[in-house]
């Protein structure tokens, strides 16, 4: 192992390697900052011209792909209120406000540095803990992820400014939003209204455009333009090394939400959204300022952005020891190793030990590597803002219209892409944050899929109690929920009480 | 001075759109009169998800396609509905001969059967070859006390509908697979669908689920994980030969998904010549056939006359479960 | 004069109700889930439906806004994506782009002149064709008009 190691440590230094890995992260920051470019599709498009690269060196430009686009997603959510990809959803709760304060490159540099511990914290638990931990993710069956599901329910409280049962109700929508198309289990065409095309179901993507994007758009013309008003980024010093320094001081914040993200990748299926959003309700409720989330600042960016790059590295521990994805760009990954003939398991830390510890080596130099592109990069790219409105709001249109469309080459989706807009815009003037249902859309398959196949295999074994209640796993997640439920109840009443002595006093 | 610059490079990159627009549609006109073909990028289309089994193959063949056709093959994804809304796209498209998608039995028997409006029918998949199969087994984990099917079998018997059997999707190979065996062992069993060929397997190793209906690259994946305990091809399958096959125990039972690529309906003969010659010659490649058999898979090499043959035979098998299956749903 | 508040929540009951009712066509299992989810959504709609009919308050959740302006870039986007259907990406992108260029530039004291909007907009259009359809070989609409 000791030689593996070494021999990879060279390999990682090389430098050709390097510079083709530092390409890959930079076109990934690009594809990942574009939305309608995924990840996954960069890497599936890479794959064929890994055929005439060697093991290592192929796998390393993925990798550093991988890394890129996870970052880059955070730019467009940052910038434009646009998650990039998924996983930067909760980005936006707290970077899109920094950026109307005049913070944009604060936000950016927050999630270039949050986004590189995340990353290396992924990429040392891949590199050590990897079997323990695959084998972990195995105990997960459909009553865990019900479980799971539900109490990534729980962040609705989190997320619903305001009132809770506008959240409730956003949610429940997005939940049934989830069902459009085939039905995981008997088949059925649900609510697809005569368009073939929805058998395929509402894309994330184009939900989350639709909801997050036109609505902001629309605000910022909806009024005549004063120059005055328009949030601008000026370059100012030192900017930088203040937010580092500032997120330094929550080593707390940033371990616990690389934690959740390395968690959540482990667990096939769950992906770098549900991570963020997960991360970020956490860093909420073990806030002493509570309140100050949402109107633009720096932990809600950091929790986003810290845990959907721990998830890649998490992604990859299943993958790498099992031979099962964690997540849709770990299976392009997945194709490309068995293209170069190595199979996932045991085998791949013995026989071909050299390759695989140089891509683990070469997965912590490509968060690094990230790391200081997004920092450099900041202030560049923080500048997109000073474009004229007239000029940003079609531009942003434009992008959405394309990236809707390009995500599965679909006409459609453009029209329902546009439909949400409008729907978000009219429901967020009523008082309905998109994230509520946005997250229904995410947890609603996962819930469904567990939910029915628990009951089948209750069905089986004759109990269904046993089933979805007795499961050690199941229990821990049954009590999270709880516990979730029931602290802020608690709080509530406690203040209240408080306040009535106050004004007995 | 400056503006200026600015004016001309914009000029400069219109032109070159514009130019580039025309130009690919003054050839295809061309294509159709004279049949000079292939004179432009060919799409190939994945009506699957990027990293997908349907996606590997499909990056195995493209730089051999390349060369054969002298053009580019461009890969692109129109995921959705287990397949159907890219075969729904596919039949709608020009029958140029540049456009051309993946297609697999039984999904696009299957789900025109089964649901309303699937967007397309079964002949309209106007196939060029078929070049692989994925043969569907019945695996249960090292650690079960079933160590044949005989054991399987009975152990259902004692208790109809207490074996849980892990699979991807409903009414797909590894279901279909699934409700042979019951009607031909007289057993009960307890199919659950996952979203996919990994959650299955997952479930299967995780021990969620007691037996999976499995695809034969899975299978070879976790020899020292799982046990065989009968694969459904005609003979023994090559990448795991100690198995026996279904036919050999007993049951009549031979399932597998089969990929091949199709183009739009009433494209020119001529053409699908052309793009049927390209594919056999790839899956005649003695290498491409090792890597295929390394990975799982059986290599064939069925041409469109074969391919159409074979479908027509499929459905009409399919055909008759599938009405079995909805009159036993309806009791 | 309804409040902004019983109206999401008739909305959002009429919308738990239609589901329902489709759900009458789907197998046992299909229709598990989508009713588990009406049911909820309707008891949650029902709770707000009260709480407005009781705290009965003036909103007004589009006060300030310039109606015209929304319809337009609406209408424009509706328009667009039209377009987009005929005559493919690069028409309609460029008109898009330069259209609102122009429309919105009047907010400003020095306006942007059409042709300069044009030019830029052909531009952008241009970049992001290279990218998406070179670079990364999403295959843009090219329209009906054109074969696509």
């Amino acid at each position: 192992m000791t030689e593996n190691m070494l021999f990879a440590l060279g390999n990682v230094l090389d430098p050709l390697k390097f510079l083709l890995m530092t390409l890959g992260v930079a076109g990934g920051i690009i594809v990942g900052a574009l939305p309608g470019l995924t990840a996954t599709m960069a890497l599936a498009l890479l794959v064929p011209f890994t055929f005439a690269m060697d093991a290592t060196t192929s796998l390393m430009v993925l990798g550093g792909v991988y890394v890129g686009s996870m970052y880059g997603g955070c730019i467009a959510a940052i910038l434009v209120n646009t998650p990039g990809t998924p996983s930067s959803i909760a980005t936006t709760f707290d970077g899109y406000p920094m950026t109307k304060k005049g913070k944009a490159e604060h936000a950016l540099v927050a999630a270039a540095f949050s986004s590189g511990v995340g990353g290396v914290f992924g990429a040392l638990v891949l590199l050590f803990l990897s079997p323990p931990l695959a084998e972990a993710a195995l105990k997960f069956g459909p009553p865990e992820y019900f479980w799971l599901a539900v109490f990534g329910l729980t962040i609705i409280a989190t997320l619903s400014t305001g009132s809770v049962l506008k959240g409730l109700m956003g949610g429940a929508l997005g939940l049934l939003l989830s069902t459009v198309g085939i039905a995981p289990i008997g088949g059925d065409m649900r609510f697809t209204f005569g368009f073939y095309q929805l058998q395929a179901g509402l894309e994330l993507i184009v939900v989350l455009i639709g909801f997050f994007c036109i609505p902001e758009v629309i605000n910022m013309i909806e009024k005549k333009i004063n120059p005055q008003d328009v949030a601008t980024y000026k370059p100012q010093k030192g900017v930088a090394r203040s937010v580092i320094m500032d997120l330094i001081k929550k080593p707390g914040l940033l371990l616990r939400s690389s934690a959740i993200g390395t968690f959540v990748g482990i667990v096939p299926g769950a992906g770098g959204n549900i991570a963020s959003l997960m991360a970020y309700n956490e860093a909420v409720r073990f806030s002493k300022e509570k309140e100050k989330f949402g109107t633009g600042i720096i932990d809600g960016v950091a929790a986003s952005e810290s845990s959907n790059n721990a998830e890649v590295g998490g992604s990859l521990v299943p993958l790498l020891t099992l031979g099962i994805p964690g997540a849709a760009p770990a299976a392009v990954m997945l194709g490309a190793l068995m293209i170069q003939g190595m199979r996932p398991g045991p085998e791949l830390y013995t026989t071909y030990g050299n390759v695989t510890y140089t891509f683990l080596f070469s997965f912590v130099l490509a968060n690094i590597i990230m790391f200081v592109l997004g920092f450099f990069g900041s202030r560049y790219v923080a500048r997109v803002i000073n474009l004229p409105i007239n000029i940003l709001a079609p531009l942003v249109v434009f992008l959405t219209v394309i990236g809707s469309y390009a995500i599965r080459n679909n006409m459609l989706d453009v029209g329902i892409m546009v439909f949400f807009g409008l729907i978000g815009y009219v429901t967020k003037k009523a008082g309905f944050h998109p994230g509520p249902i946005v997250l229904g859309l995410i947890l609603g398959p996962i819930a469904e899929n567990g939910l029915v196949q628990s009951m089948l295999m209750g069905k089986a074994s004759g109990s269904m109690f046993a089933v979805f209640f007795t499961r050690p796993i199941s229990i821990v997640l049954i009590l999270f929920c709880l516990i979730s439920v029931a602290v802020p109840v608690i709080s509530a009443i406690r203040a209240r009480k408080r306040k009535e002595e106050n004004a007995n006093a | 001075m400056k503006k200026l610059k600015y004016l001309l490079l914009a000029s400069i990159l219109l032109l070159a759109f514009l130019v580039a627009g025309c130009g690919s549609s003054t050839k295809d006109q061309k294509a159709e009169k004279k049949v000079e073909y292939p004179t432009k990028p060919i799409t190939y289309v994945i009506p699957f998800d990027a990293g997908g089994q349907s996606d590997i193959e499909a990056r195995r063949q493209q730089p051999l396609l390349e060369k054969y056709l002298g053009q580019p093959v461009t890969i692109t994804y129109k995921p959705g509905g287990g397949g159907a809304v890219g075969w729904a796209e596919l039949v709608k498209q020009k029958p140029d001969g540049y456009y051309m998608a993946g297609f697999n039995i039984p999904h696009i028997i299957l789900q025109p059967l089964e649901r309303k409006d699937a967007g397309y029918k079964t002949e309209e998949i106007n196939p060029v070859a078929i070049f692989q199969k994925t043969i569907i087994g019945l695996a249960v984990p090292k650690n079960s006390p079933y160590n044949t099917l005989e054991d399987f079998i009975k152990a259902a018997k004692a208790k109809p509908g207490s074996i849980t059997v892990g699979g991807s999707g409903t009414l797909t190979g590894p279901h279909l697979f699934t409700l042979l065996l019951e009607k031909q062992a007289g057993i009960k069993l307890q199919y659950i669908p996952f979203t996919g060929a990994a959650p299955a397997t997952q479930a299967l190793l995780g021990g969620h689920s007691q037996a999976m209906a499995g695809n034969s690259d899975d299978l070879v994946k976790y020899p020292d994980k799982i046990k065989v305990l009968g694969i459904a091809s005609a003979d023994r399958f090559k990448a795991l030969p100690d198995v026996p096959t279904m036919k050999e125990q007993g049951y009549d039972i031979q399932v597998s998904v089969d990929r091949g690529v199709a183009v739009p309906p009433g494209t020119d003969p001529v053409i699908v010549k052309k793009l049927e010659e390209a594919f056999m010659k790839i899956a005649n490649d003695e290498n491409i056939k090792a890597q295929m058999l390394k990975d799982g898979f059986e290599p064939v090499a069925m041409n469109a006359e074969q391919s159409k043959k074979y479908i027509e035979e499929r459905t009409k098998v399919f055909t008759e479960l599938y009405k079995q299956v909805a009159a036993e749903k309806k009791q | 004069m309804l409040n902004s508040n019983t109206i999401s929540s008739l909305t959002f009951l009429m919308i738990a109700a239609g589901a329902w009712y489709l759900a009458g066509d789907f197998t046992e299992m299909g229709s598990f889930f989508p009713r588990v989810i009406a049911s909820m959504l309707a008891v949650f709609s029902l709770l707000q439906l009260a709480m407005s009919l009781m705290h009965k308050k003036k909103e007004t959740p589009f006060a300030g806004i310039e109606t015209g302006r929304v319809v337009s870039l609406l209408a424009g986007i509706a328009t667009y994506v039209a377009l987009m259907i005929f005559v493919g990406y690069i028409i309609s992108g460029i008109l898009f782009l330069a259209f609102f260029t122009w429309y919105f530039g009047r907010d400003y004291d020095q306006r942007i002149p059409a042709v300069r909007a044009l030019l830029i907009s052909a531009a952008v259009t241009a970049g992001f064709y290279i990218v998406f359809y070179h670079i990364f070989t999403v295959p843009l609409p090219e329209g009906i008009l054109f074969g696509g």
